[in-house]
């Protein structure tokens, strides 16, 4: 059974392959660290939104971060996303509940308008906690949080999506300079198999 | 000449020892000393029997002993890849090089390269027997301190200027100039070459990165190969690059931490097998002053038996033992490394390999010409060349003084770590791109 990326239910069922397999328990026995995801909206980003399906799906994602953290989108590109969508970041801010009310074929249909330079930077922030073989935490975060992640992997969302897909693999996109990584790479390649196994898995789940 | 190997081999390792060293022995050595004889030019004309000798090897699919199974490749294991590096070696530390550099470019893709690089450029290598590879590191201005540029300080390194090849991104292309000198090995009769070149922006070599150039494209030159004392069989020259454009998924490894990982890991791969192939050269030389003190009367009675040139076999044969048990044994650490893709293999226990494995060569090789005595010094015999090819290897892939400067800062940084500690140049090359980021958002 598929799920859609990105979407909550993507998130869900990452973590729960992860913490259901037992390789992972064993290679990642002494893993400590986490990683802050920086997920740049592309042009396919762009493309793919125009989905209502894709759209629920980000809305659910963005629907889980906590109230408080919201006001840390004021005055950035993502911040010009969500007016361009015809969502005030002000009443998000006060009320984030109105995202439950929002009509997904609406917002798909407006992500067709949207030209990439209008909101050039926009990204969608994820944390991922590892500790001692176990997917201890997975989640949306907001700009400006979890700076201080052992790992800091950014690039653009169709190479996240190819990821995922099980088109490409991590690290030749960090060594080829395409998704950059900031963190301690000698830590990283010395429990490459905790590595190699949670893409493993990662590009497992059937994805739409 | 068959020897009693400590490690005792399996019966695959046997046959695999057998088949290499056969052809090592009647089809490698022969055409490593006609190459040897002949003038420069002649070496690389179509007909030279470099080219003869590379096509079969081809053919045995020689050069595909790294790439895992599922590449399309044999993946030997690392003790049959040692297996394999010392007999080569033994018949011929030109052709082993020369089969060692065509790897390089190809096998870096097939490990860290894109999909579409590996089916543009690798799969054809694969196939063909007329694709060669070589190394482009070495620069007009910048030899062995390429190595340097790791773990020195930065002031040093700044102090070394600027790399004589730059690389400039031009929207999806990136833009190669500069030149490469004339001890690129197989430069003149390569086809690709992996490619070192420094960012057009960077102050340093260190903010560098690592491509496959097409020898075809318009604006690549080769220079004529040029005249050397040892390693003849490979033909060295210079290779230069014009505005030369290639596509962003050549560049292999971009500028960044794992730019100085990559160099320092490439350089512990090529380190033990330049290690390996020294042990094969002193094995050679070895067996030829023992073959030879054991024919020769001198004296009224066989070398052999003059108690000076039995100190000096035992001595030789010491070394030659020491040797391959350290090569292999970090050889096995190391491409065991690769091919499971960790890339944390210990430089300073590879390049350990390289420097004792080298000195042992040059060594075992000079002992041996002096047991030949005149005949020594006579081109009817190999010993000579093994003593120029030996002398050679004390300079090639990094002078022995620069790589065991090298190692030594590695020592001095991480003795006690058991693990490769890559934070000083993960740190230091994520310097020097930020820097240029910060430049680019200015």
């Amino acid at each position: 059974m598929s799920v859609v990326f990105p979407s909550k239910k993507w998130m869900d069922e990452l973590l729960k392959k992860i913490n259901s397999d037992e390789q992972y328990r064993k290679v990642a026995a002494t893993w400590e660290g986490d990683y802050l995801l920086t997920v740049l909206l592309d042009e396919e980003a762009l493309k793919d939104f125009q989905d209502p399906e894709k759209m629920a799906g980000l809305i659910s994602m963005l629907k889980t971060l906590p109230p408080d953290k919201w006001a840390k989108f004021k005055g950035r590109p993502e911040e010009k996303l969500f007016e361009k969508l015809g969502l005030k970041l002000d009443e998000i801010v006060r009320d984030p509940s109105v995202l439950d009310r929002v009509d997904v074929n609406e917002l798909a249909k407006k992500m067709a308008s949207i030209r990439l330079e209008e909101i050039r930077g926009a990204a969608l922030y994820l944390w991922m906690d590892f500790w001692h073989g176990e997917f201890r935490r997975f989640e949306v975060v907001a700009p400006g949080e979890k700076m201080e992640a052992k790992f800091k992997l950014t690039g653009n969302y169709s190479l996240y999506k190819q990821i995922v897909q099980g088109k490409v693999e991590v690290i030749p996109l960090v060594i080829s300079g395409k998704l950059k990584l900031h963190g301690d790479l000698g830590y990283m390649l010395r429990n490459m198999a905790a590595v190699k196994r949670f893409s493993e898995l990662l590009a497992s789940i059937p994805v739409k | 000449m068959a020897f009693l190997d400590l490690e005792e081999l399996t019966q695959d390792e046997k046959l695999l020892r057998e088949e290499v060293h056969r052809f090592a022995e009647e089809v490698v050595r022969p055409a490593s000393i006609e190459l040897d004889r002949m003038p420069a030019k002649e070496r690389v004309k179509p007909d030279s029997p470099f080219f003869k000798v590379m096509k079969q090897m081809k053919r045995l699919e020689y050069h595909k002993i790294l790439i895992p199974h599922e590449k399309g490749g044999l993946q030997l294991t690392p003790r049959q890849a040692y297996i394999f590096w010392e007999e080569l070696g033994w018949g011929s530390t030109g052709f082993a090089t020369a089969l060692g550099v065509d790897m390089i470019p190809f096998t870096v893709i097939t490990y860290f390269g894109s999909k579409q690089a590996y089916e543009e450029l690798v799969e054809p290598w694969l196939k063909r027997d007329d694709w060669i590879g070589c190394w482009g590191v070495t620069e007009p201005e910048h030899g062995s301190d390429y190595l340097i540029m790791l773990r020195e300080e930065e002031s040093l390194v700044e102090k070394m200027g600027r790399g004589n090849v730059v690389a400039e991104k031009d929207g999806n292309e990136w833009i190669i100039t500069g030149h490469k000198s004339s001890w690129v090995s197989a430069a003149p009769v390569a086809t690709h070459c992996g490619l070192h070149a420094q960012v057009k922006e960077g102050k340093t070599l260190a903010h560098g990165l690592f491509c496959v150039v097409p020898l075809n494209l318009k604006g690549v030159a080769k220079g004529e190969p040029e005249d050397m004392l040892g390693m003849r069989d490979c033909p060295q020259g210079w290779v230069s690059f014009d505005h030369v454009r290639i596509p962003e998924h050549y560049v292999v490894v971009a500028p960044g931490p794992f730019y100085g990982i990559f160099c320092d890991q490439l350089l512990c791969l090529t380190s033990v097998t330049v290690g390996a192939f020294s042990v094969g050269l002193a094995r050679a030389a070895f067996e030829e002053a023992l073959k030879y003190a054991r024919e020769r009367v001198q004296g009224g009675a066989p070398l052999i038996k003059h108690k000076n040139i039995k100190l000096k076999l035992y001595e030789m044969f010491e070394k030659v033992e020491v040797a391959r048990a350290y090569v292999r044994k970090a050889m096995e650490y190391t491409y065991s490394r690769l091919y499971k893709g960790t890339f944390d293999a210990s430089p300073r226990h590879a390049r350990a390999a390289q420097i004792f494995a080298k000195k042992v060569a040059y060594e075992v090789a000079h002992d041996a010409l002096q047991i030949f005595g005149a005949y020594g010094l006579h081109k009817e015999f190999i010993v000579q060349k093994l003593f120029r090819d030996a002398r050679s290897l004390l300079i090639e892939d990094g002078t022995v003084e620069v790589l065991s400067l090298e190692a030594a800062d590695d020592i001095i940084e991480n003795y006690e770590k058991e693990y490769y500690n890559a934070e000083s140049i993960t740190r230091r090359f994520q310097e020097y791109v930020t820097e240029i980021e910060q430049k680019e958002r200015r």
